[in-house]
């Protein structure tokens, strides 16, 4: 009953590198929904909140579907998460960007987990109440990933109660 | 003879100590004269290493489902293999520093001159995989820049390691929305000239009753499935919270 998974452009253009003597290589860029088949959300479904017109596709601009963004209540412990996959993206190189939704994401420190290698981890948070239906790159300051895996955003930022805001996440080389 | 011979004898393995010498420092030019070479080696040997990890068993399950990690000393030393593979990406794709003043000069003219730009890498832009972005963080916050016209595409405060502090606002109540919307046009007037706001559609977010966002659309244009925009954010304090404009990609 999943509604459409991600999007894929299966993008996009030859890109020329110039510094190794023009060889041509492919991009691809794939943008993963917060309710697709490469989406899993853990935890008790009460605590689950969905928002239709809100999100990437829903107010951000994005022509795609669903049309909707998830949120969960920040804690201390650990209950609801959701898990994206990497599952047609990028296998090499590739940088990774969270959509932060203008509405239901206001937490200060929304905890992160980024897989990549087989079992390398990078752990973060991110602002969302400094964003708007924005993207955020992970990591700025050495922002490529080699063979990335799984996403997580999980609920227990343990800094006080406010709302975590769940959407898309991109994966592109 | 006794003493062309000796001197035979001190000169050749200094000859041959240069030839080598030379050999190593050709190679080490050649290394990173060439990034993609770089690029690939570092590549194999975190594959490899990888590999010899979870074959060997140093990893642990995680709390989520399907979470697996790197244990110890192992986990470290991919992480630090990463960084540099992720360097090695980034000389494939940078421009010479030479080059970047201009994008310097922008990234201070939006701050104020608060904070000192350090460059930190080059990347595609999150809004279009099609054009090169060099990344600066100014403090707590990043900003990403497009290489071709060194205008500033995102500003914002950087995604942090888990434990550390995030960026503290001022959130007391000086501005009126209103006054706001007046900063926000004022603030893309001087750092997005181009931007013709009158034929923009033009929306108002708020977050936590502290944080207004100002965003000019331009319906006719799409960004990778996008609909190009303007947009910037300030606290209710005045304080610069985030700025994008994807309107020129």
């Amino acid at each position: 009953m999943k509604k459409l998974s991600r999007m894929f452009f299966g993008l996009l253009m030859a890109l020329v590198v110039f510094s190794t003597g023009a060889q041509a290589a492919h991009a691809a860029v794939s943008i993963y929904s917060n309710n697709g088949s490469y989406y899993t959300a853990y935890g008790p479904g009460q605590y689950w909140y969905n928002v239709d017109n809100e999100g990437y596709c829903g107010n951000g601009g994005g022509s795609c579907s669903p049309n909707n963004m998830k949120y969960t209540w920040s804690g201390c412990s650990l209950s609801n998460y959701a898990k994206w996959v990497n599952g047609a993206g990028p296998s090499g190189w590739a940088t990774h960007d969270t959509y932060i939704p203008g509405t239901n994401a206001i937490n200060s420190a929304a905890p992160y987990l980024l897989s990549y290698n087989s079992a390398s981890q990078f752990h973060f948070t991110i602002n969302q109440n400094s964003y708007y239906d924005t993207f955020v790159r992970t990591d700025p300051s050495d922002p490529w990933w080699y063979n990335i895996g799984n996403i997580w955003l999980d609920d227990n930022p343990c800094n006080g109660t406010s709302k975590i805001g769940f959407d898309e996440m991109k994966v592109a080389d | 003879m006794t003493i062309i011979t000796k001197a035979k004898a001190t000169i050749l393995p200094a000859l041959v100590g240069v030839a080598v010498l030379a050999g190593l420092v050709t190679a080490v030019s050649a290394q990173s004269a060439n990034p993609q070479e770089t690029l690939d080696a570092l590549t194999e040997q975190l594959r490899t290493k990888a590999e010899q990890a979870v074959n060997a068993g140093q990893t642990t399950d995680g709390t989520h489902e399907g979470e697996k990690a790197f244990t110890g000393e192992t986990a470290k030393q991919l992480e630090e293999l990463r960084r540099q593979g992720s360097n090695a990406k980034e000389a494939t794709l940078a421009r010479p520093a030479s080059e970047r003043g201009a994008a310097v000069a922008n990234i201070r003219a939006l701050t104020g001159n608060q904070g000192n730009p350090e460059y930190v890498s080059t990347a595609k832009s999150s809004y279009s995989n099609s054009v090169i972005a060099e990344y600066y963080m100014v403090g707590q916050d990043y900003v990403e820049v497009d290489t071709k016209t060194n205008k500033i595409v995102q500003f914002g405060p950087a995604p942090v390691a888990k434990g550390q502090p995030a960026k503290e606002y001022n959130t007391e109540a000086r501005f009126s929305p209103e006054q706001l919307e007046a900063k926000a046009r004022e603030f893309i007037a001087k750092n997005a000239p181009d931007a013709n706001l009158g034929s923009l559609k033009e929306s108002t977010g708020e977050k936590g009753g502290t944080n207004f966002f100002f965003r000019f659309t331009d319906e006719s244009k799409e960004v990778e499935g996008v609909k190009a925009f303007v947009q910037v954010g300030f606290t209710v304090g005045g304080d610069l919270l985030s700025y994008t404009n994807t309107l020129g990609l």
